[in-house]
Parts: structure tokens; C-alpha cells; sequence
């Protein structure tokens, strides 16, 4: 499975492919903000996405992704420090469909991983 | 409105986020109030926060400490200050912040925006602010080494 990661931090991009290779993962592309997410789109099956970042942030890249009618159930993980009620609501609220707060344990990210691909298929 | 009110999430956060993400607790010292010019730093990992409260969040390391946290952040050995280590202490100051923000919105109802992080490097610097903007201090140990948790807040 091809997984997208934007992180504008490149010390946690390097931190969840190292997370995702542990729990079994191999295929992955990496942006560092929301406009390069954006043009890696081609095959990916999960995107894990940082919120805050540079140029274009994490949820207006979600919002233009889901404008588009082959990506309306392509499956985003939401990784934020933006830990209030309100922004994960507004995440959800535009297309997320999961979110992991930072710091986060790589137990944490499986499951969210594991919960959200499974919604999927549901 | 109470200083210490708005330091101690960050405090909390700080200490949660390397419990989680480097497997270790950080004991924190004395807050102490104003601008210091003896508590230097080499590397200051700094974000700008506005809205309800504006102002300034960083975190400042020495050399050794800040490659230590790298080595243990990325779980490869780090010895001297090259980009990783200064993504790393800016990020950290990011997720800080937002955590922060977090608690602080749902307590009292105090709510920012985050800035981009950024980072400063310069053996024993010290930061300077505006007039007028008050500045608090949170030393913290870890291990024989000491870092700062320093928050400005413009009035
Ligand atoms: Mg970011």
C-alpha cells in the first residue's frame, strides 16, 4: 500500500516512515506541505498529514482533494498538535477521516491506521 | 489576567511530550520572571502564537543537549548541530504550542493561532523582545544538563 506523508518537519516525516516500516509498511512518498501533497496524490492509498505547515496548510489540502471526485474516499489521518475539540471537529467536519494528536507512540499510530482502513472497507 | 495560568500548559506539554516521544521526564526548576541574560543557549527552537494571547513560545538548548534529544527523537546517533537537530527543537516547540493551545482553549477559553516554526542557532545567545512584553522562564533538567522553556507575551 502507497502512503502519502506531509509533514513540513522532516525529522517526523523521517520519525513515521520509520513508525510505519516497524508495524510492516514499505511504499511511501513524502511531501513537505500541503501543494506538494497535492501533486504526489497519483496512487496513494493513505495519506497521513501534518496540519500545520507552510505554503498551503494540512485542511485546505484536504478540502481541495475531496473536491475531486476520485479522491472522495481516499483514506487521510490527520496528525496535529492542534489538540483542541473545535479544530478536530472542523478537520472531520471537511473530510478527515481520523486524526492522531502529537506527540503520538507508534501504537497509537497503528491503530489509527488499522481503524481508519477498516472504516474503508466497511 | 494570570501568568502562571497560561505558562503551566506549556509546562505540562512540554514534560508530556518528551515522556511520549523521547522516553523521558524532564524535571522542571523556579519559574522565574523577566528577560535573563545569564540563561544562555546555542540552539532556541521558536514559535510565534497570536490571537487571545500573542507572543513567543521557544525552547532553548545547549549544543549537547539539543544533538542528545535529536539522537533520541530519531533513534540514530547525533553529535553535532545539522538540520535534523534543528528541525527537531523546532518542532518540538511546535508541538508544545499546539498541545498547549489545546488546554488552554478548553480551560479558559484562551485560543491562537500557531505560527511556522523557527529555528536560531549561536553559541550562549539570548533572545530579545519588545518593550513592554513580559517574559517567563521555566528552567528544566535533564540529566547534569539545562534547558528553558521561555514564553514572551506581548501586553
Ligand atoms: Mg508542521
Amino acid at each position: 500500500m502507497k502512503i502519502l506523508i506531509i509533514d513540513d518537519s522532516s525529522t517526523m516525516r523521517r520519525i513515521i516512515k520509520n513508525t510505519l516500516q516497524r508495524i510492516g509498511y514499505s511504499d511511501f512518498v513524502e511531501a513537505a506541505d500541503g501543494s506538494e501533497g497535492l501533486a504526489a496524490l497519483e496512487g496513494v492509498e493513505l495519506i497521513i498529514t501534518d496540519w500545520n505547515m507552510p505554503n498551503m496548510d494540512g485542511l485546505t489540502m484536504v478540502k481541495t482533494i475531496r473536491r475531486h471526485p476520485s479522491y472522495k474516499t481516499l483514506p487521510i489521518i490527520m496528525l496535529t498538535t492542534e489538540a483542541g475539540r473545535e479544530d478536530i471537529i472542523e478537520a472531520i467536519k471537511h473530510g478527515v477521516n481520523n486524526y492522531i494528536v502529537k506527540p503520538f507512540t507508534p501504537e497509537v499510530l497503528k491503530q489509527k491506521i488499522d481503524q481508519t482502513l477498516q472504516q474503508k472497507q466497511e | 489576567m494570570d501568568v502562571e495560568e497560561i505558562v503551566n500548559p506549556f509546562k505540562e506539554k512540554l514534560i508530556h511530550t518528551f515522556q511520549t516521544m523521547l522516553d523521558f521526564k524532564p524535571v522542571p526548576g523556579q519559574i522565574k520572571y523577566g528577560k535573563r541574560d545569564d540563561m544562555v543557549s546555542d540552539i532556541t527552537g521558536t514559535i510565534g502564537i497570536a490571537g487571545d494571547i500573542s507572543g513567543t513560545v521557544s525552547l532553548r538548548f545547549p549544543r549537547e543537549l539539543a544533538c542528545r534529544v535529536s539522537s533520541i527523537f530519531l533513534n540514530e546517533e547525533i553529535t553535532t548541530i545539522n538540520h535534523d537537530v534543528m528541525d527537531t527543537v523546532g518542532e518540538l516547540a511546535n508541538i508544545i504550542a499546539g498541545g498547549a493551545k489545546g488546554i488552554l482553549v478548553q480551560t479558559l477559553n484562551i485560543d491562537f493561532k500557531l505560527a511556522i516554526p523557527t529555528t536560531i542557532l549561536g553559541d550562549g545567545h539570548v533572545l530579545g523582545y519588545p518593550a513592554g512584553s513580559s517574559v517567563v522562564i521555566v528552567p528544566f533538567s535533564m540529566g547534569d544538563s539545562t534547558f528553558y522553556l521561555e514564553i514572551c507575551l506581548k501586553d
